[in-house]
């Protein structure tokens, strides 16, 4: 089956991101495909290339990196949700003249309707929420 | 049509929860939602006759809950939840 997933939380705040990446883990283990994840409202953190936990700690937003790459994942994070708690790529970064981009390789900003044509397209739409 | 109800905490989202599932839907308990073992066994008690009710086992280890009133609850890994979704046509996340 063809899975997307939906994250809501930030990590630090919520274990929304932990969960779902050992659940997108594991959907891939059992021979399904998961087709796209969508960070919406403060799960967008987990797009931030700059989060830099101590090193005995996970860095959720490194593991979610590698699981797109290997897998081929389409890793969407919500625009109008990530400029508001500065998420930003460089074509943001210059049409804002912000000082810095920070979306991690691997993910790309796009908006709510991914969101709903993942929930038409694929067989199962998995929300983590905060 | 089955659905699938997920929960990652008490108070509201188990409340809601608990309005909208239907017999022969199936319940699991994500996160700090598996203090409901401890905190509304009695509700589950009464639940589990209508309704599968499982427990992530990551969460449960984490916080250190056990089943105390010995429950028909079914302990589950990620791959069980995976497996959840499969017979579920519906997921719905209550947070």
């Amino acid at each position: 089956m063809n899975y997307a997933l939906a994250v809501y939380g930030a990590m630090g705040s919520s274990q929304a991101g932990q969960t779902a990446l050992s659940f997108a883990k594991a959907v891939l283990a059992s021979g399904h495909t998961v087709s796209r994840i969508f960070f919406y409202q403060d799960g967008v953190q987990n797009a931030s290339s700059l989060s830099n936990p101590p090193q005995d700690e996970v860095n959720l937003p490194a593991e979610w990196q590698e699981l797109v790459q290997q897998n081929e994942i389409d890793a969407v994070v919500c625009i109008a949700a990530a400029l508001r708690r500065g998420v930003v790529d460089a074509d943001e970064a210059e049409r804002y003249q912000l000082p810095a981009s920070n979306l991690a390789d691997g993910f790309q900003l796009s908006g709510l309707g991914q969101l709903l044509e993942s929930l038409v397209e694929t067989d199962r739409l998995i929300t983590f929420g905060a | 049509m089955a659905t699938l109800h997920t929960v990652n905490k008490n108070g509201q989202p188990l409340e809601l929860c608990l309005r909208a599932v239907n017999k022969g839907d199936s319940l699991l308990l994500i996160e700090d939602g598996v203090y409901a073992l401890f905190e509304t066994a009695d509700i589950l008690a009464e639940l589990i006759r209508d309704v599968s009710v499982y427990v992530l086992e990551a969460d449960v280890m984490a916080r250190g809950v056990t089943n105390r009133d010995e429950l028909d609850i079914e302990l589950v890994d990620y791959a069980g939840f995976v497996s959840l979704t499969e017979k579920n046509e519906k997921v719905l996340s209550w947070f």
